[in-house]
């Protein structure tokens, strides 16, 4: 994709700004009667709002592209999924059941390892 | 071709004339020189005419809006051209930095568009990315958030002004460095 260097060129402001929120408008939908009618009014009404309209179409397509920025949305559900209770605090970590031998194995592992190297 | 069939395209050509010229005149004032304008006209409405003798055009009106715009874009492009050939040719370069320069631009474009969106503040860039990366209606991302489906339009409005803007902007100081080189 790329850019036309001469896009949105020599289209006053005001105009983009009326442009973005028809577009906003119509990508929302469910417009009424009177309204489709007031945005081909506004369209046929002057030769810049039918090219700030269109240019823009463009630029706003371009960014459904934009697969990078996707996961930059981390949805609220997701957070809250985790109960708050089954969370695990250092006051009720409770060590698992074979932790309370380990000193007893390591003390027999080094007398091994002695009695190996005394031989 | 019939005879009638012609009569009645250029009484259509004088009607559409009339409702678009002025029109025309004054929005092709904001691009291009006044003595360009009266020659994009023509061309604009030479290639209606022959369109029209080929297929029925939907709507003329917007058809000859969108040609005077695509003429009036290509007359400006070409000048740029030769106003950087002409440099080229001073610099003794033969064109090899302007196929460079056009590449990188072509890559940079998504980097442009991406830092355009990360600049956006963040409930708009949320808003943005629900909508157009996610495909979110209205309606749902309305309810996520707990705020108007009105309000989600008026965020839309905003971001795409913001975008709008982010990328002429660094179009036009992209044109400006490579004018300077």
């Amino acid at each position: 994709m790329n850019f036309d260097e001469w896009i949105c060129f020599g289209i006053p402001e005001d105009i983009s700004q009326d442009a973005c929120a028809w577009l906003a408008k119509l990508d929302g939908g469910n417009l009424s009667l009177s309204e489709q009618t007031e945005f081909y009014t506004w369209l046929a009404l002057d030769p810049q709002h039918q090219w700030a309209f269109e240019e823009l179409t463009e630029l706003w397509a371009k960014t459904a592209l934009l697969d990078n920025l996707k996961f930059e949305y981390v949805p609220l559900q997701l957070v809250q999924s985790f109960p708050y209770e089954e969370s695990c605090t250092l006051n009720n970590f409770n060590p698992p059941a074979y932790q309370q031998y380990l000193p007893f194995i390591a003390l027999g592992l080094a007398i091994v390892g002695l009695l190996v190297g005394y031989l | 071709m019939l005879p009638k069939d012609e009569l009645y395209l250029q009484r259509q050509l004088k009607l559409l004339m009339k409702n678009t010229k002025s029109a025309l005149i004054s929005a092709l004032s904001r691009m291009l020189p006044r003595a360009d304008i009266d020659d994009v006209l023509q061309e604009t409405y030479l290639i209606w005419y022959q369109k029209s003798q080929e297929q029925h055009i939907e709507n003329n009106q917007a058809y000859v809006f969108r040609v005077a715009r695509n003429i009036a874009i290509s007359r400006l492009r070409s000048a740029k051209v030769q106003q950087a050939y002409q440099q080229d040719c001073a610099l003794h370069n033969n064109g090899i930095t302007a196929s460079l320069s056009t590449k990188l631009a072509e890559s940079q474009t998504h980097t442009i568009l991406t830092e355009a969106i990360n600049t956006l503040p963040p409930l708009c860039k949320q808003i943005f990315i629900l909508r157009k990366l996610h495909g979110k209606s209205h309606h749902e991302i309305s309810q996520t958030f707990g705020i108007s489906v009105k309000t989600i339009e008026n965020h839309i409005t905003k971001g795409m002004h913001h975008c709008r803007q982010y990328v002429v902007q660094h179009v036009t100081t992209t044109t400006k460095v490579m004018h300077e080189l």
